[in-house]
């Protein structure tokens, strides 16, 4: 890759001012895991340069935390390694989707080296985009190339256009599901926003998936306590059982009581440019007893919208299939 | 104008063993007369004493590369396999090229260089990670174990002997990365049923497909410890 | 099955001796016994050291420039800004490149390219990063030309032409005919056809491509990660016109080949010229992304089965027409990896047969035989077509493969076989499956499903081999052999045959090998299973020329008349005379030699004129489905293959259960992804070229001998390294339909293709 500097943060707000230092030519450095990789492939544009910079998360103290307080619920530092949100007790009980999801990312050794932060904010992985020589819509050319080529595993169904790729995270739909907050850091302000606020569409930003700006890093994301009775539940297809992304994702969590959705939230995932909340199939599904017809009448409204492209129909009864059984399995007394 | 490389390279310090004064066999093979046949693919086998010697040569010169005019190096400690190395590297370089051109520790292997594969596995602060998409900078002051951390000298590991008895490779170019995956698994959890075993190694591919070996490999390395 | 008798021609001995014809392996000490590998301390430790891990003092790194455009001509190419870079010491394009030979592509670097990765530029430089930086100030610019991506766009009028032949190579399939297709389908009850693709299957070793490359007035040194010493050293020295004696190939072990590091590729010549240039070695490997055009690949297929068949279920016509892609031209190493029809024309019993391979050039990457090249393709369309058969006759499958057994090689003029274990192989593997019986599944939404296959593979041809077999000064021996080492064990189950006919402990008997200058030809290079098959031969022939001469010395130490060398036997280094009357060690007759070191040289006898020889296979699978979200998990595979006598079960059975997770990526998840419009592989990376994972493999992967002594040669043995992916994929696909009533048809079977049929199945639009 390029050559680069590499300058250690000492706390978030320093983060924050390097990279409004060095405008535009800074990135973070978070577990590398996405980051080194684009620099490696030397992914760039129009829009987005290979750093000059990279700015030492790592060197942050405190920010890979993960603590928890009883009613008020969960803290996760945005260094806080994958593999330590999997193996944490206190989210394998009371936040188990997460868990879930988080054992569903990438490979043993990524899930050591990504972090919560860097997990929200990778990149997409349509192969177009990570093509060095191609310049697509996304790094500041003129065309999308998935529209009229090969969409078939990671594109969009669902708010596609005019860049169609599908936000890559397992933890997003999770967490958004468990409605948390995520709080950004600039070099004088900070702000705490819901996380499902956190992501766009391409149409509202065709260079980014999220709404940092460019001198904000991630430093929190926080997960109420769900309430008593709450289950949570998260499927991923893919192709092979370790390092894939997923073909589509279903994140469900559930307020139940007497077999019977009290609230719920549903989120879907690889199927999207951000992490796709299915507010009309959290209707159909509030107030329901939870049987399987139920279950099917969610999974229809959840991917009514959707519009395939050309190769990727499929992900419409696959992402179905998934939330239908998320639903069935969240609602299991 | 650009000044010729060879005119930016000064006398670097030279990368000092710990003062246990013993250096891992990579670093003397760059320079003993062994280690140049060894580098020349000598066609003889390669014996046990050989092959895993440790020579007490206190202070020799590793490799160092020049680096381009312009371009930052920092400094970095890494221990590695119990030994201390002091080094200067540009930012960019990744642990594994680190471990495998200035320290000689050529049984990491780099295979895909994006994390994709699992070649490059080592333990750092007691967790596998990829060392090719680790920056060596960052591995500063951390514990790093390599494949060539698992022998005791001529003692190998239980799981290295019994690779070699289930015959859990082929090619044998992902068994590092492999068997640092497997020391790892049985360092925290010495009785893993089948499941774990394969969890464990999820991250590492092996071409050749020599998994059901390794998998059983594992399991007989697990009886004996 | 009976085995097959051992012509003498095959036994023959040092003067006018004969060899001993071994019977079951149960007799034998060391043959047939399940060794660890050689070389296992150095690859456990990580001390072994390959081509990529070479270091020489002074050495520079090298790195490539590829093409990105599938089919252009140079307009412009500046690298004044590369050259310029602190570090860098040499730069090659097709400006300044040394006039070179390099086969069908004129030299190693032109002004135009054919396909996306062609080599444009290489740079040798201080340092790995300073030369991909160099890359990167490389500036081109590109006039394109006419393309063409897909094959069958290639086969229609108005595609641009690729050669003067036109886009199919030769101007012509490849045709095989016996009997009179169209009338055997006139007299079947029941005609069918049907269409079935496979996809480009990478290698992707783990061991990337390249080499390091010394070349002073000495000669060429090259430390080469390759499947043998021998080829790509005479290509070099023919290349650059060089006596053989001043190019050296090392290479002791090497990270995979799969068939992909066979022969001289560019990067050898680029490495070469660019230490010539610089006066230093230099090493050249890949990226991973470049892997993928530089290593090659087997062709995607588009394949048609028509077939005739009678109610009971004989075959009566059969027809397999293969379309096969490949690169702009096929080169040497190409054409052993082009679409044939080879397995078809012998497995069945069929009178009336013809078979149509195609090759049709594109603008896409070249070919390289892919374990198991044209056999693996053809299989996996040739064994679900004959379930489908199956079905429509309403036999069971095993059933109806045994029914139409061939017991000669009906293309070569019906040749008994050296030996057929077919039969065996699907009686012991279908026992140890249980087939017949589907298990229930694990869970309401999943399906369990059982399917089979037959394999073929092809036998080897005569080819000469030598080795050598020392016996040094205190009596150990050691085989000479100039072979590289895939990791498979070549060089370990060479020491057991020369132990074997030596009659000295398996222990006392080592091996040098990987260096083309100290030890000379053994075979050219490890490929087509036929390491086993060409050189053991050798080793025996070598270790018994030790043996003749270790005889008549003893029988002198012993005063035993040189007609009486005949009675002498050898066992556990001991040297007998039959009554026991007389000892001595073979360290005895070492040590008295002192140092006129007793060393046997052996030729390899010619296979027998009036034999075929073929492998054969039977593999048994069974799969749990869960339809709608398309998950395939293998659960269980037996495979059980004829390959002759299994010299070391324990390394045998590595090689079928890797060869079948090999196929199983093949039927699952391995698929090259090009973008039609470009000739870009999109998927160029190891995550979306999706080898089996740890948790993709199946925990029962069964590997059955059926303990055949083939009668072609002094071991008795075939040849396995490719065979246990032939079946893997129909197998996995029959098991899928039996499970699913799914029928996928294009390979491979990814959760996509799966989900789709079982849509287009419920909306009615699928057929069959």
């Amino acid at each position: 890759m390029k050559s680069f500097q590499l300058i250690d943060a000492r706390s978030p707000q320093e983060a924050a001012s390097l990279l409004n230092k060095y405008k535009g030519k800074a990135q973070p450095l978070a577990g590398g895991g996405d980051l080194l990789y684009l620099m490696k492939d030397r992914i760039e544009g129009r829009q987005i340069q290979m750093p000059d910079v990279l700015v030492n998360l790592e060197s942050i103290p405190k920010l890979d935390s993960i603590s928890y307080e009883k009613g008020k619920g969960l803290k996760l530092g945005a260094m806080a390694l994958v593999s330590d949100v999997e193996a944490n007790k206190t989210i394998r009980e009371r936040f188990p989707i997460l868990a879930q999801a988080a054992a569903e990312v990438a490979s043993p050794q990524l899930r050591n080296m990504g972090t919560v932060g860097g997990n929200l904010c990778q990149k997409p992985r349509c192969w177009y985009y990570r093509n060095a020589h191609l310049p697509c819509l996304k790094k500041g050319g003129s065309t999308c190339y998935a529209l009229e080529g090969d969409n078939r595993y990671y594109h969009a169904i669902l708010e596609g256009g005019p860049c169609y790729i599908v936000h890559p995270s397992d933890l997003a739909p999770a967490l958004i599901a468990l409605n948390s907050q995520v709080a950004l850091v600039g070099p004088k302000q900070s702000r705490t926003i819901p996380l499902e606020s956190f992501f766009v569409n391409t149409k509202q930003n065709l260079y980014q998936e999220n709404v940092l700006k460019p001198d904000e890093i991630v430093q929190e994301v926080s997960v109420p306590e769900p309430k008593e009775g709450s289950r949570g539940f998260y499927l991923k297809s893919r192709i092979r059982k370790s390092w894939d992304f997923a073909l589509a994702s279903a994140a469900v969590q559930m307020e139940i009581a007497g077999g019977v959705c009290r609230d719920c939230r549903i989120v879907l995932g690889g199927v999207a440019p951000l992490p796709y909340r299915a507010k009309d199939a959290e209707t159909a599904l509030k107030g329901k007893k939870i049987n399987e017809q139920v279950a099917l009448k969610v999974a229809e409204e959840a991917l009514k919208a959707a519009q395939p492209m050309s190769m990727n129909a499929y992900k419409v009864d696959l992402a179905k299939t998934l939330l239908k059984r998320a639903v069935l399995q969240a609602g299991k007394v | 104008m650009r000044k010729n490389i060879d005119d930016t390279l000064k006398p670097h310090p030279a990368v000092k063993s710990s003062e246990e004064g013993s250096l891992s066999q990579g670093l003397a093979a760059r320079f003993s007369r062994r280690g140049f046949l060894k580098g020349l693919g000598s066609s003889v086998i390669v014996t046990a004493a050989a092959s895993t010697g440790l020579v007490s040569t206190p202070k020799v010169e590793a490799y160092v590369p020049p680096v381009g005019e312009g371009l930052q190096t920092r400094a970095l400690r890494l221990k590695v396999n119990g030994l201390l190395y002091r080094l200067e590297v540009e930012p960019r370089r990744s642990l594994a090229d680190v471990l495998r051109k200035e320290l000689g520790l050529t049984g990491t292997k780099i295979s895909c260089n994006r994390a994709e594969c699992g070649a490059c596995t080592v333990i750092m602060n007691g967790k596998t990670v990829y060392s090719c998409t680790t920056l060596a900078v960052r591995a500063n002051g951390k514990e790093i174990t390599t494949v060539e951390g698992l022998a005791q000298g001529n003692k190998l590991h239980p799981i290295q002997e019994a690779f070699i008895e289930s015959d859990a490779y082929q090619c044998g170019f992902c068994t590092p990365g492999v068997l640092v995956a497997c020391k790892a698994l049985l360092d925290r959890n010495p009785r893993p049923t089948r499941a774990e075993i394969k969890l464990a190694l999820s991250g590492n591919l092996c071409r050749c497909a020599a998994y059901n070996h390794i998998f059983a490999a594992v399991e007989a390395a697990a009886k004996k410890l | 099955m009976a085995n097959v008798k051992i012509p003498d021609s095959v036994l023959v001995g040092p003067e006018g001796t004969k060899l001993k014809a071994w019977g079951s392996s149960k007799e034998l000490s060391a043959v047939g016994k399940p060794r660890p590998k050689i070389g296992a301390q150095e690859k456990v430790t990580g001390s072994a050291i390959y081509a990529y891990d070479v270091q020489l003092p002074r050495m520079l790194y090298a790195a490539v420039l590829s093409s990105d455009r599938a089919h252009a001509r140079i307009a412009a190419l500046d690298t004044r800004k590369a050259e310029a870079l602190p570090g860098v010491r040499a730069v090659l394009t097709y400006k300044n490149i040394e006039p070179v030979k390099w086969e069908q592509e004129g030299n190693i670097l032109r002004d135009t390219v054919g396909y996306v990765g062609e080599p444009v530029a290489a740079v040798a430089a201080e340092t790995e990063e300073i030369a991909y930086d160099a890359i990167h100030l490389i500036a081109v610019k590109y006039d394109p030309l006419p393309s063409v991506i897909e094959p069958l766009d290639a086969m229609k009028p108005g595609a641009p032409q690729l050669q003067k032949a036109g886009n199919v190579w030769q101007g012509k399939p490849v045709i095989y005919k016996r009997g009179d297709v169209e009338k055997g389908l006139k007299e079947a009850d029941i005609v069918y056809e049907q269409t079935y693709t496979t996809s480009v299957q990478h290698h992707t070793t783990m061991e990337l491509h390249g080499c390091v490359v010394q070349w002073d007035r000495d000669g060429l040194t090259v430390w080469d990660s390759a499947q043998g010493v021998n080829q790509v050293r005479d290509q070099l020295a023919s290349r650059f016109n060089l006596p053989v004696n001043k190019v050296r190939v090392i290479c002791k072990y090497v990270g995979g080949g799969f068939g992909s590091k066979n022969s001289a590729k560019h990067y050898h010549g680029l490495a070469a010229l660019l230490s010539k240039r610089t006066g230093r070695p230099v090493k050249l490997f890949n990226t991973r992304e470049d892997e993928f055009p530089v290593s090659r690949h087997r062709p995607k297929t588009i394949q048609t089965l028509k077939a005739g068949v009678k109610k009971d279920g004989t075959l009566v016509a059969l027809y397999h027409k293969a379309i096969g892609q490949c690169g702009p031209y096929l080169d040497g190493a190409a054409l052993g990896a082009r679409a044939t029809g080879d397995g078809t024309k012998s497995l069945y019993l069929c009178p009336n047969l013809m078979t149509e391979a195609y090759s049709v050039h594109t603008n896409t990457p070249l070919l390289a035989p892919t374990r198991g090249p044209g056999d693996t393709e053809n299989l996996f369309a040739l064994e679900q077509f004959i379930d489908e058969l199956a079905e429509k006759v309403g036999i069971n499958p095993l059933e109806f493969r045994k029914k139409n057994y061939a017991e000669v090689d009906q293309p070569h003029d019906n040749h008994h076989y050296s030996s057929k274990g077919l039969d065996r192989c699907y009686d012991m593997a279908a026992k140890a499956f249980g087939w017949g019986q589907k298990a229930k599944a694990s869970a309401p939404h999943k399906k369990r499903g059982i399917g089979m296959s037959s394999l073929i593979w092809h036998g080897n041809r005569t080819e000469k081999s030598q080795a050598g077999v020392i016996i040094q000064p205190d009596g150990t021996a050691e085989v000479v052999a100039g072979i590289a080492s895939l990791g498979v064990g070549a060089e370990t189950i060479f020491t057991q045959i020369a132990a074997e006919e030596l009659g000295m402990k398996m222990e006392s008997v080592g091996i040098r090998w990987g260096d083309s200058s100290s030890t000379p030809y053994t075979i050219n290079t490890s490929s087509g299973s036929r390491t086993t098959a060409i050189a053991g031969p050798a080793v025996r022939a070598a270790a018994a020329d030790a043996r003749h001469k270790l005889l008549k010395a003893a029988a002198r130490l012993l005063g035993i008349k040189p007609t009486e060398i005949a009675t002498l036997s050898i066992k556990d280094g001991v040297i007998s005379t039959g009554d026991q009357s007389k000892k001595i060690s073979v360290a005895e007759v070492a040590r008295k030699q002192g140092r006129e070191l007793i060393i046997g040289t052996g030729h390899r006898p010619p296979n027998p004129e009036d034999m075929a020889i073929e492998i054969f296979g039977a593999q048994f699978v069974e799969v749990e489905v869960d339809e709608q979200i398309g998950e395939v998990k293998v659960l269980r595979a037996v495979t059980a293959i004829d390959c002759g006598r299994w010299i070391n079960p324990l390394l045998a059975e590595s090689q079928i259960q890797g060869g079948f997770i090999q196929g199983m990526g093949m039927a699952l998840s391995e698929e090259r992804i090009m973008d039609s419009r470009n000739g870009i592989q999109l998927n160029a990376n190891l995550h979306e070229y999706g080898m089996p994972t740890s948790l993709d493999v199946p925990d029962t992967n069964l590997a059955l001998d059926p303990e055949v002594i083939d009668a072609s040669n002094n071991i008795n043995a075939k040849g396995l390294g490719e065979p246990p992916l032939v079946g893997a994929g129909a197998a996995i696909a029959n098991a899928i339909y039996n499970a699913t009533d799914i029928r996928v048809r294009d390979y491979p079977i990814t959760p996509n293709r799966i989900v789709q049929a079982l849509k287009e199945r419920s909306s009615g639009t699928r057929q069959g």
